[in-house]
C-alpha cells in the first residue's frame, strides 16, 4: 500500500510541479498514472520513492512515513524503474544482482543468489543471464530492469514509462508481467504510461494528473470523453470492444 | 576480449571464477615485474639474487643494493601505480565519465602549480645539479605545496557537487577549467623563474620514482591502503552508480555522500602520490579501461584488477625508462605518456570499430 498526503513539489525558484496531491493505492492494485507531457507524472514517482525531496506533504509506504526511513529501508520496500537505463559492460545476472544491494552487508548469501535466479526465471531471462546488457534489445533490457526491481523483493513497484520504446509484443509482455506482479504477488504497482488502451487493458486503477493536480482517480470509469478532451486536448470516443474499454481518437 | 565470449560460461559461478583467474594472473604479472624491476641495473643481479635479498638472505652487498636503492624505487612505483589506478577507476564511476581521472579534475595541474610555487617562491629548488638522485633542497615544503594546491580543485568541485548540485559532466568541465587556470599560473611562475629554478620545475613535472625515501613511501602506502579499504567497502555502490543517480538512490544508496566522500578520498590519494613523485599521466585513465574490457564493470573485481594493472603499467614504464637509453634514465612521466597514449588510442579504436 502507498499513500500520499498533501504532496507538493517544486524545483528551486520555479512554480510548483505537484500541488497538494492526496491519494492511496491499496495492496495488489495496478495503477496507471496518466496525464499529458509535463503534468508531473515522473516527478510524482520520484517523490513517492523519496528520490526527490518533498516540499510539503508526506508519503506512507506500507504504513511507514518515508521521511523516517533510511534509503536502504525505502529500497527494501519500494522499487523504482526508470524510463531509460544506461548500464553497460555488466551481464544480465550482474544487473539483476544489483537489486540485492539494499540487503547486502558484506558479501552475497545463498538467499541473494536464489532470489536473483528466481527473478531471472520469472522474467524468462535465464538463457540471457551471462550476456552483456549492451547486447540486448530494448524489450529485453526493460525486462532485466524489472527483474532487478523484483530482486529487491519490494511491496511497491514504481515504473516510469516502461513501454515507451518497446514494440507491440514487448509492450504487452511488460504490462502482463506487471499485472501479474500485482495480482499474484500482491505488489502495489504504479505505472506511468501514455498508451491509454494499454492502460485500460491491464490496469485496474487510474490516477489522472493535470497541471500538477489530481484531475480524477478511480477505476476505468474515469476514462471519459470529457477527461480526454480536458487533459489531453483531444476529441476521442470511449467505447467497448470484446469486453474491453478502448479509446479511439476521432 | 570480445564481450560476447561470456556466453561460453556455463553458470555465474564459472563466470566469476574466470574473473578471479584474471586477478591471479595480474597478481603474478605484478610480482614478476616487481622482481624484474629490482633486478634491472648496473649491479647485474639475477631474479634469484633479488628473491634472496628481499627475504634477507644472500650476500650483504646485494641486500644493501636491493633494500636501500632498488626497493624504495619499486615500492614507490607499486604504491603510486596502485593509488592512481584505483582513484581513476572510482572517479570514472562517480562522475560516470570514462575520461575521468585525477588529471581531468585538475589535481595534477594543481600540484604542478604548487611545486612551481615552492621551487621559485619558497626556494625548494634542486640542491645540486650534479647530484645523481636530483634531490630537492626542501622536498617536504615542495610536497606540501604540491599537495595543498592539488586539493584546491577538488575542494571547488566538491563545493559545486554538494552545495550547488551540479551534474557529473559539469564537474569534469570545472576540472578542465581549473586545470587551465593552474597551467596559466604555472606559466607565470616559470616566466619569473631563474634558469636553475626552471630546471627544477621541469625536472619535477617529469615525475621521478627515485627521489622518494622509505618514509615517503610509507606515507603514500598508508594513504593508498586506507583509500583502497574505503573503495572496497563501497564496491557494490560504485557498480550500482553506473546506472545513474536516480536508479542508485532507488537501490538504497545515499548518492550525495558517496560521491563527495569518494571524491575526497580519490583526490587525497592522487594528490599525495603526485606531491611526492610528480606528474604521471594516463595510469589512472587507462589501467581501469584495460581491465574493464576483460572483466566488465563489476567493481568487486574491477577495483583490484585496476590496482594491479596500474601497478604493472608503472613498473613496466619504469623498466622501459631505464632500459631504452641505458645507463641513461628517461623521465618516468614521459614514458607513461608514451606507453599510455597509444594503448588508449587502441582501446578507443577497437571499441569504436566494434559498434
Amino acid at each position: 500500500m502507498i499513500e500520499a498526503k498533501d504532496l507538493s513539489f517544486s524545483y528551486k525558484n520555479s512554480d510548483p510541479i505537484l500541488n497538494q496531491l492526496s491519494f492511496k493505492v491499496e495492496e495488489g492494485h495496478f495503477l496507471a498514472l496518466l496525464g499529458n507531457n509535463g503534468a508531473g507524472k515522473s516527478t510524482l514517482l520520484k517523490c513517492l520513492n523519496g528520490i526527490l525531496p518533498l516540499k510539503q506533504g508526506v508519503v506512507f509506504a506500507d504504513g511507514q512515513d518515508i521521511r523516517q526511513m533510511k534509503r536502504r529501508q525505502i529500497a527494501r520496500t519500494m522499487a523504482y524503474v526508470e524510463q531509460s537505463s544506461d548500464v553497460s559492460r555488466l551481464t544480465v545476472y550482474d544487473v539483476v544482482l544489483m537489486g540485492r544491494k539494499p540487503y547486502i552487508t558484506v558479501g552475497l548469501t545463498n538467499e541473494d543468489t536464489a532470489i536473483v535466479e528466481r527473478a531471472l526465471n520469472r522474467l524468462k531471462l535465464q538463457d540471457f543471464a551471462l550476456r552483456y546488457v549492451d547486447e540486448l534489445s530494448g524489450g529485453e533490457l526493460q525486462k532485466v530492469i524489472i527483474a532487478r526491481a523484483l530482486a529487491q523483493c519490494p511491496r511497491i513497484m514504481l515504473l516510469d514509462e516502461p513501454v515507451s520504446n518497446l514494440d507491440l509484443f514487448n509492450q504487452h509482455e511488460v504490462m502482463r508481467i506487471s499485472q501479474e506482479l500485482a495480482q499474484k504477488d500482491g505488489i502495489t504497482v504504479i505505472v506511468v504510461i501514455h498508451d491509454l488502451n494499454l492502460a485500460l487493458r491491464y490496469c485496474d486503477r487510474f490516477l489522472i494528473v493535470s497541471d500538477g493536480e489530481i484531475y480524477d482517480y478511480g477505476d476505468e470509469d474515469v476514462i471519459t470523453h470529457e477527461m480526454l478532451s480536458h487533459v489531453y486536448k483531444v476529441d476521442a470516443q470511449v467505447t467497448r470492444f470484446q469486453g474491453h474499454k478502448i479509446v479511439i481518437i476521432n | 576480449m570480445h564481450m560476447k565470449s561470456y556466453r561460453k560460461f556455463q553458470n555465474y559461478r564459472q563466470y566469476t571464477g574466470f574473473k578471479i583467474l584474471v586477478l591471479v594472473i595480474l597478481l603474478a604479472l605484478t610480482a614478476f615485474l616487481v622482481l624484474a624491476d629490482i633486478a634491472l641495473g648496473s649491479a647485474g643481479l639475477s631474479l634469484l639474487d633479488v628473491c634472496k635479498a628481499v627475504l634477507g638472505c644472500g650476500d650483504k652487498k646485494t641486500i644493501l643494493i636491493v633494500w636501500n636503492m632498488r626497493l624504495p624505487r619499486v615500492a614507490t612505483a607499486v604504491t603510486a601505480g596502485f593509488g592512481l589506478a584505483v582513484a581513476g577507476c572510482v572517479l570514472q564511476s562517480i562522475l560516470r565519465n570514462p575520461m575521468a581521472d585525477a588529471s581531468t579534475l585538475g589535481v595534477s595541474p594543481g600540484a604542478a602549480f604548487g611545486a612551481s610555487f615552492a621551487i621559485v617562491v619558497l626556494g625548494s629548488g634542486i640542491q645540486s645539479p650534479s647530484d645523481a638522485s636530483m634531490s630537492f633542497a626542501d622536498p617536504y615544503s615542495l610536497a606540501i605545496c604540491a599537495f595543498l594546491c592539488s586539493v584546491i580543485p577538488t575542494a571547488v568541485i566538491i563545493y559545486m557537487a554538494h552545495l550547488r548540485k551540479v551534474k557529473p559532466e559539469s564537474m569534469i568541465l570545472t576540472g578542465v577549467a581549473l586545470s587551465t587556470l593552474f597551467s596559466g599560473g604555472t606559466a607565470i611562475i616559470q616566466y619569473f623563474a631563474t634558469t636553475t629554478q626552471l630546471g627544477s620545475i621541469v625536472f619535477w613535472t617529469f615525475g621521478s620514482l627515485s627521489s622518494t625515501t622509505w618514509r615517503e613511501v610509507m606515507i603514500m602506502a598508508v594513504v593508498t591502503g586506507a583509500a583502497f579499504v574505503f573503495f572496497l567497502i563501497n564496491r557494490w555502490n560504485y557498480t550500482v552508480l553506473l546506472s545513474g543517480e536516480s536508479a542508485s538512490k532507488a537501490l538504497g544508496i545515499n548518492t550525495d555522500a558517496l560521491i563527495v566522500g569518494s571524491m575526497i578520498v580519490c583526490s587525497l590519494t592522487a594528490a599525495v602520490t603526485t606531491a611526492f613523485i610528480g606528474i604521471l599521466n594516463f595510469i589512472g585513465l587507462i589501467a581501469p579501461h584495460i581491465v574493464r574490457r576483460i572483466i566488465g564493470n563489476d567493481y568487486r573485481f574491477l577495483l583490484p584488477a585496476s590496482a594491479l594493472a596500474g601497478t604493472s603499467l608503472l613498473l613496466l614504464s619504469d623498466i622501459l625508462s631505464r632500459m631504452i637509453l641505458s645507463p641513461q634514465v628517461l623521465p618516468i612521466g614521459a614514458i607513461t605518456s608514451f606507453v599510455g597514449a597509444p594503448v588508449f588510442i587502441c582501446l578507443i579504436n577497437s571499441r569504436e570499430g566494434r559498434t
